[in-house]
């Protein structure tokens, strides 16, 4: 749109008003030479600019005025046509006449400004470098450099003049020349981050659509099989994966009538299909009569491989006298086996680094165990009873593996905790912590809800959210009562364990509050039992397995092994894990009570030998 | 499918033509197989009239190579056609088999040899 200002001028404040006004790099050219047009009372302004300091000016931008009759271009407006957009490129093409035919459709004012003869480049000379007067087909310009630290970035013409500029137009560009300059520059490098900003985006948006694969991978493999089939021609496909052992399982299929591969080994070497070389992974199809008598026309077998392993097969079949694949079809096939060669490759890379980024959560909470004895091999003691339990109620392999995965680190945010005289400061907020740490990882969501309320009670009382009921996630409501269970099996410098009718009273008072009834329930049906099986006199638990195995300490304990009840064994090394007086200690408490029960007793504990060895 | 044989320079040609997929790749083994019992041992398969193979095919072709090597004759493929050389490619069997462009340069290929 043709703008005029009441007080034109191309100066400082007026040049970047303009840039602050428009958004787009084009429009932002247009409007500064709209600015020019009107400070200068001259319709045609072109501006040329270069790519480096030392290569040939371009033709960005022309502003010239239109016949009425013409339709102008996009940004025509009071007959002023502005053209551009695409100028700069073509003008970069080896054979501008080439690159004008080919755009001659799309860019019709592009070719009228050439067959004006206003050249598309402009050579770098001692001409250009300094103002002045030249003809063109649009008739004769001024023409004035612009520069930008001593060096010439482009310039700019305006006219259609007389002979020569008047001093009012030679005096408005010497002014507006500078702020010009910088405005375009300005405009120039904007334009070049927004496209560098875009380039990246759409590189991490690819990034994210691999990454998203190794998250999501039966969905893109199932999207990849039935481009394969359709880029292919065939009529079904299937894609088998194989597992640990290399026994290849068929994981996804697409049009194929449902159990015809149920009795097909599709693992090579098996007979069905075989390796022509294995190092290769070159396939064939050994047994084609077992293919004949399945109904399979035409089956080509696509080894599946990366690097280091087989990873699978793509197989896409013919059951009749379907379209045979042409060339082109089978390249597009290979792109598509390479993708999803890449996806599968994806997924064992991610895989694996979650197994050792969980691996390290792991071994830091065991770290955190370490810090005093009677907190030694806690997560270990919390996951033996969570997984119990969660078998007693009979939680799928998914939800174990989570739950375990859970508590096995449930205390790790007490990482950030700072310890002060009596206790932590801000204990409040290591589920939370703990839980961000599972959560960077995409699959570690799950994992991540369980550590976060691993604290909340059931009627709502807990923290750090209060989720209550069915909204605490069921592994959390297990390892609620797990870390309840062990803390208060655990003698510590303060006070000693819980003796066991102690310890099932408190979990019944908790029943319905802290903790899930079901929850409680579990529990107690796997205490009991243990009780009942539990020989009389001896621990109801191998003590090393009660006390979660320290490393160190129960390893090489003379208890372990024997028959021997082991509090009365003298050399047994419970003060490595907090336990230095076996009458504190659950596992002499939970018999000395069982055997009351039954109205025996049991030997007291043995004088135990103080010193650490 | 359907094939022909006739001999040049001391060499078994088999000519075949259609598809070489599930259906076809009995037929072929069993005149393949004959040809190794008759005693042939430079055998030259002309694929150009072949516009698609599967991996059934492909097995064929596997099993008869590893056949005439075993009797120490010779077996060369002429003139895949660019779909059957994309099929050899994803399969990755391409540098298994010895793939010639034309009859004169198999037959030159196995005479040196």
């Amino acid at each position: 749109m043709a703008r005029m200002f009441s007080n034109p001028s191309v100066e400082w404040p007026r040049v970047f008003e303009v840039l602050a006004r428009h958004t787009g790099y084009e429009a932002r050219l247009d409007a500064l030479l709209d600015l020019v047009a009107a400070a200068t009372r001259h319709p045609v302004v072109a501006l040329y600019l270069a790519d480096d300091p030392e290569g040939r000016f371009f033709l960005a931008r022309l502003r010239r005025p239109v016949p009425e009759e013409r339709t102008a271009s996009q940004h025509a407006d009071g007959g002023v046509a502005f053209l551009g957009g695409s100028l700069g490129d073509l003008a970069r093409e080896e054979q501008a006449l080439e690159a004008i035919e080919a755009t001659e459709e799309l860019y019709p004012d592009s070719v009228s400004a050439v067959a004006a003869g206003l050249p598309l480049d402009l050579p770098r000379t001692p001409e250009l470098a300094s103002a002045g007067a030249t003809s063109t087909p649009l008739g004769v310009l001024y023409s004035v450099p612009l520069h930008r630290a001593d060096v010439q970035i482009g310039l700019v013409q305006v006219g259609p003049i007389g002979e020569k500029p008047g001093r009012g137009l030679r005096k408005v560009m010497e002014t507006a020349a500078e702020p010009l300059a910088h405005a375009v520059a300005l405009a120039r490098e904007q334009a070049r981050l927004q496209e560098q900003l875009a380039e990246d985006e759409a590189r991490s948006d690819v990034s994210r659509q691999m990454l998203r694969s190794a998250f999501e991978p039966d969905e893109f493999l199932r999207l990849l099989l039935d481009l394969a089939v359709k880029a292919s021609g065939t009529q079904a496909g299937f894609i088998g994966l194989a597992d640990e052992s290399g026994v290849i399982h068929l994981h996804t299929a697409v049009d194929l009538p449902e159990g015809l591969l149920d009795h097909v080994e599709l693992t090579p070497g098996a007979g069905f299909l075989e390796w022509l070389d294995r190092e290769e992974g070159s396939l064939y199809l050994a047994d084609f009569e077992q293919a004949a008598a399945l109904g399979i026309r035409a089956l080509l077998a696509v080894p599946l491989t990366d690097a280091e392993r087989v990873l699978g097969v793509l197989g896409l079949l013919n059951l009749d006298a379907g379209t045979t694949p042409a060339e082109h079809s089978l390249n597009l096939l290979a792109i598509f086996a390479e993708q999803i060669q890449l996806v599968l490759g994806n997924v064992r890379l991610f895989e694996a680094f979650n197994r050792q980024f969980v691996g390290t959560l792991h071994a830091l909470a065991r770290a955190l165990d370490a810090r005093y004895p009677h907190t030694a091999a806690h997560h270990r003691r919390v996951t033996d009873w969570a997984l119990a339990i969660g078998r007693e109620m009979a939680l799928s392999e998914a939800q174990l593996q989570a739950l375990r995965e859970a508590a096995l680190a449930h205390d790790v945010g007490m990482c950030g905790i700072v310890e002060v005289e009596h206790g932590f400061q801000a204990d409040f907020h290591h589920p939370s912590i703990g839980a961000s740490m599972f959560e960077l990882l995409p699959q570690g969501r799950a994992v991540g809800e369980i550590v976060a309320s691993h604290h909340e009670w059931y009627d709502g009382w807990g923290f750090p959210q209060g989720l209550k009921g069915e909204e605490i996630p069921p592994g959390a409501r297990i390892l609620a009562l797990a870390e309840f269970v062990v803390e208060s099996t655990t003698a510590d410098p303060i006070q000693g364990a819980m003796p066991p009718s102690k310890l099932m009273a408190e979990v019944q008072i908790r029943r319905g509050r802290q903790f899930d009834p079901a929850v409680v329930d579990a529990w107690m049906a796997i205490f009991e039992r243990g009780r009942r099986s539990a020989p009389a006199g001896s621990p109801f638990q191998p003590c090393h397995l009660f006390k979660g195995d320290p490393a160190l300490a129960c390893s090489t304990c003379p208890a372990r092994g024997t028959s021997l009840p082991c509090w009365t064994i003298p050399e047994v090394r419970c003060h490595h894990h907090g336990d230095p007086d076996c009458a504190r200690c659950f596992v002499y408490l939970e018999a000395e009570e069982r055997a009351a029960a039954a109205g025996q007793s049991v030997p007291p504990p043995a004088t135990r030998q103080s010193a650490r060895q | 499918m359907d094939y022909k044989t006739r001999t040049e320079d001391s060499r078994t040609i088999l000519e075949l033509s259609g598809d070489l997929d599930v259906t076809s790749a009995p037929a072929l083994q069993a005149a393949l197989q004959e040809l190794i019992d008759q005693g042939i041992r430079s055998l030259i398969v002309d694929l150009t009239d072949v516009p698609f193979m599967d991996s059934s095919g492909l097995g064929v072709l596997v099993a008869a190579h590893r056949r005439m090597t075993a009797v120490g004759g010779q077996l060369a493929l002429v003139n895949p056609t660019p779909t059957l050389r994309k099929v050899f490619e994803l399969t990755r069997t391409n540098r298994l088999f010895h793939l010639y462009e034309t009859l004169e340069q198999a037959t030159q290929e196995m005479s040196a040899a």
